[in-house]
């Protein structure tokens, strides 16, 4: 007997409801934010007959004299200094082409990469030949937004050990305003795996390897990984996806807690969409008790 | 072939000129060019030029079986040739013509019924764009529906039990198609959404790309609106631009019903003109003609439009002109005096649009054997 | 042939006043792209139930352009692809044509529809596909459950617009009234159709309409009066559309975005 459960595309449970805020306005696009002229539009606002209006829908954020709308779900706008986690699309001329999950592809220069032992780049037809030595099409990586183009696209550099080519693990991928800016995105879990939270909304669980073996970044560990190691990824990959379901902000502490709820589960409990919906809402109920 | 690039230069040029109601031809905003119709020696057959730009129209027709939603009604179809333009333009004309023409029932399909449920006559209306500098959309309507009007189609009788015969022109007179009216588009670019301009030249059309096009006929009855392009217009300035476009088309059916009434008088005294009227020496390119010539010619216009400026200046452009528009619809008399197609391409190998001319007029001939070999 | 759409008490052929709309149920963000797949990702999407009209719109984008995507002189790529399914017509086995002039006429307006409403320099160089896909279709004004479930989609993957675009039809009884929102039992008898897509709020009605089609003719003085009808139905429709998208966003809204 095949184990069949079917989920009907209902609306979610509203466990969400319990929580008011009534702090956070909502605007919905083509909205009037304000009339007053001494304001600055930022990001998702346009101006029109002295209005500053909303052109996504989501929720106004002010400083000082800057009104921007943060839209609900979006690609991902670089910052200098984000860690983001990417994957190499194209080998080009000096430069690999790195999907970031923004509205261009990014740049990561051979300039900007140390290379592996750190050695030091000859600058010559050699090194750019053997580019794809180091990164491959399809390849993941994490690394650091070094610049920011006027059209938008990032330039990004891995020029730290942390930085660089990621070998074994899962990618999820979720929204980039889900992500919490925090000073350190490299983690390692207590339960013992790794992971990357890039702001890009890419994801990296790993099992944790020991960064100074790793020489350089740009070689890949290719060890067995224990059946129990794997499991805690799944596991914690099951409830990243499951806090991004609720719409809980993601970083540590969150991914700690719903994998602390989804003990009492099964791994594979966890796929089921109202299980899903209890550990990332049982992890959100103990933040708040946090704040 | 591509169009070739638009410069900033030109662009910036055009709309500033536009903003201040004027137009880079000396048109006033709500002024058409020269329309002119042509009808050729077949039925059914039509040139029709807006300015510079030429569309030629043949119908055709043969016997099908009908839908089987519309067990006893004749169909209609209609083809446009853009040349080797995009595919995206020549869709846009087609749905509109399909819409002005078919969806606004302005031909009686029941009377192309022969025998319910079995046959009907297929009308087929094939529209080539020999020259688009800018208003195609307009030119080919009125080509459109002048070739519908012109159109004689063979007599049938059906004899109970399915069976029918179709008879030769020899036997019985052809008969026309039943049109209940006539619908005419009338097409405005639109700049910024606001300011409508009446057939836009090619430029115009590529600095604004948006405009508005209604299709009206002389009872003021709108048969179809179609807003292209990227643009945001009001309300307001759609039911404005309709009641102008009523005015224009009620202007043009009379032009067209005049032009039908010419060629049937002028095919009773045998003096049926053909094409070759459509061409005119003064019109040539200017890498033709003497240029003095050419220069007399545009004083001459200058002098006409010079009035009119002076009439549009201050009240822009809601007011028509009705002198104007009338002297603009005059049929021009043609300097060509030949009587043959022939004589007229030995006379200037180099004109290339009477080439195409007439390999139109070869090809329209073709079908009429291929009808024949239909209809036998 | 013609009709009577509106019977002696005012009610149509289906039960409705001449100022209703037929039932419309939205949904946002119906699909969900776990998968990692670069290419051809779903960033946002809906799903629109109107009459008897069923509409999936998808975005994918926007995204650094693809090659096949040829061309380079214009900035911003925005494709458009329209799908009816083979099974969308009445619910029999239909062979769908595709590339059919009708589908390029419906592709062609949704792109400049929805071209003056997105702000454009935003997004210069890049690429915007809009999928659609119409599981069941009744009747040809389906264009306007098309845009409106467009317009859910782009907002639902947060592209930058002017407002939301609202596409709505009516029609022409005999005696010159209105009728909202037409279904396709009353198209084929016989009335004339007009179909606008417009954005309902935008400063007083100035430049606020994107889109017109007629299918049919009626007499130009009633012209005012069917366009009221229909801008008076898109701000219905608007209001459908805010609360589908309010309900969607206070989900999201309790996980204090704002902390960032």
């Amino acid at each position: 007997m095949a184990n069949v459960k079917i989920n009907l595309l209902i609306n979610k449970p509203k466990y969400s409801a319990h929580i008011e805020e009534s702090n956070s306005r909502i605007f919905t696009t083509g909205e009037v934010i304000t009339e007053q002229k001494d304001f600055m539009r930022g990001h998702g606002t346009y101006l029109e007959d002295g209005f500053i209006k909303s052109s996504v829908v989501g929720v106004a954020k002010q400083i000082n004299k800057l009104i921007s709308v943060v839209p609900l779900k979006s690609k991902y706008v670089g910052e200098i200094g984000d860690v983001i986690v990417g994957r190499v699309t194209e080998i080009s001329k000096k430069r690999w082409k790195i999907d970031t999950n923004s509205r261009l592809d990014s740049v990561l220069l051979i300039s900007s990469i140390n290379l592996p032992g750190g050695e030091l780049r000859r600058r010559n037809a050699e090194d750019e030949q053997s580019m794809r030595k180091l990164l491959q099409e399809e390849d993941l990586l994490s690394a650091e937004v070094q610049n920011v183009y006027t059209d938008g696209s990032l330039s990004l550099h891995t020029r730290s050990l942390k930085y660089g080519k990621l070998s074994q693990g899962i990618l999820i991928s979720v929204s980039p305003s889900l992500i919490k800016r925090r000073k350190n995105h490299f983690h390692n879990l207590p339960c013992g795996i790794s992971v990357i939270i890039g702001n890009n909304g890419y994801i990296w669980v790993a099992p944790i390897v020991n960064v100074e073996e790793q020489g350089g970044g740009f070689a890949q560990c290719l060890d067995p990984v224990s059946k129990g190691d794997r499991e805690t990824i799944v596991r914690v990959k099951n409830c990243i996806q499951a806090l991004s379901a609720c719409y809980v902000m993601i970083y540590d502490t969150s991914i700690m807690y719903a994998y602390e709820e989804s003990m009492k589960y099964d791994v594979k409990e966890l796929l089921n969409q109202d299980t899903m919906y209890e550990v990332g809402f049982n992890a959100k109920q103990r933040i708040l008790q946090l704040e | 072939m591509k169009d070739p690039i638009l410069s900033n230069n030109e662009r910036a040029f055009v709309e500033k000129a536009i903003a201040e109601k004027l137009r880079i031809d000396k048109r006033g905003l709500n002024e058409f060019r020269n329309l002119a119709i042509f009808y050729g020696k077949n039925y059914g057959s039509v040139i029709a030029s807006l300015g510079e730009t030429k569309v030629f129209a043949s119908v055709s027709c043969e016997v099908s079986t009908p839908k089987t939603t519309r067990p006893n009604e004749g169909t209609i179809f209609i083809n446009v040739e853009m040349g080797s333009q995009q595919n995206e333009p020549c869709i846009v004309v087609t749905r509109i013509l399909e819409r002005t023409i078919r969806e606004s029932n302005c031909i009686d399909l029941e009377s192309l019924c022969i025998v319910a449920e079995e046959k009907v006559w297929n009308l087929r209306v094939d529209i080539s764009i020999l020259n688009n500098e800018g208003n195609v959309i307009d030119c080919a309507c009125i080509a459109a529906v002048s070739a519908l009007a012109h159109f004689r189609r063979p007599d049938c009788t059906a004899s109970g039990d399915g069976e029918f015969t179709i008879h030769k022109s020899a036997e019985k007179d052809l008969i026309p198609i039943v049109l209940h009216h006539y619908p005419i588009c009338v097409n405005y670019a639109l700049f910024e959404g606001k300011t409508p301009i009446a057939d836009p030249t090619i430029l115009e059309e590529r600095v604004t790309n948006a405009s508005l096009i209604l299709a009206v006929n002389a009872y003021k009855e709108l048969c179809s609106i179609h807003l292209t392009g990227v643009s945001l217009t009001s309300p307001y300035l759609i039911q404005k631009c309709s009641d102008m476009a009523a005015e224009r088309a009620k202007h043009i059916v009379e032009y067209i019903k005049d032009a039908l009434e010419q060629d049937r008088i002028d095919r009773e005294n045998g003096q049926a003109k053909g094409f070759s009227q459509s061409i005119k020496l003064t019109n040539i390119p200017s890498n033709f003609t003497d240029t003095q010539e050419i220069d007399q010619v545009m004083d001459t216009e200058n002098d006409g439009s010079g009035e009119l400026e002076e009439v549009m200046a201050d009240e822009s452009f809601e007011k028509i002109d009705s002198d104007t528009v009338a002297s603009t619809w005059t049929k021009e008399e043609s300097d060509e005096s030949s009587d043959s197609d022939v004589q007229v391409i030995e006379e200037s190998p180099k004109k290339k649009g009477i080439i195409n001319v007439m390999e139109i007029v070869d090809t329209s001939s073709d079908d009429e054997e291929k009808e024949t070999i239909v209809l036998n | 042939m013609v009709q009577d759409l509106l019977s002696a008490q005012g009610l149509r052929m289906d039960g409705r006043r001449h100022n209703e709309l037929r039932q419309i149920q939205c949904k946002l963000g119906v699909l969900e792209s776990e998968l990692f797949t670069h290419k051809n990702r779903c960033d946002g999407s809906a799903y629109m139930l109107h009459g008897n009209t069923k509409v999936i719109a998808s975005i994918s984008g926007p995204k650094h352009p693809s090659k096949s995507s040829g061309k380079k002189d214009e900035s911003f790529i925005f494709n458009v692809r329209v799908k009816f399914a083979t099974f969308s017509k009445n619910g029999e086995r239909q062979k769908v044509l595709k590339n059919s002039k009708k589908l390029g006429e419906i592709e062609i307006n949704l792109k400049n529809i929805f071209k003056s409403v997105i702000l454009v320099e935003k997004y210069e160089k890049s690429q915007l596909d809009l999928n659609i896909e119409v599981l069941q279709h009744d009747g040809g004004s389906e264009i306007c459950t098309i845009v409106n479930t467009a317009t859910l989609a782009l907002i639902d993957a947060g592209i930058c617009m002017k407002e939301y675009v609202c596409a709505c039809t009516a029609s022409l009884t005999n005696d010159g009234l209105a009728l909202l929102d037409v279904s396709h039992l009353e198209e084929i008898c016989g009335g004339p159709t007009l179909t606008i897509a417009a954005l309902p709020r935008i400063g007083d009605h100035e430049q606020s309409v994107a889109f017109i089609e007629l299918s049919q003719k009626f007499y130009l003085k009633d012209l005012n009066k069917i366009f009221d009808c229909c801008q008076l139905g898109c701000e219905k429709i608007r209001t459908i559309l805010d609360e589908a998208i309010r309900g969607n966003a206070y989900e999201h809204v309790n996980s204090d975005l704002t902390s960032n």
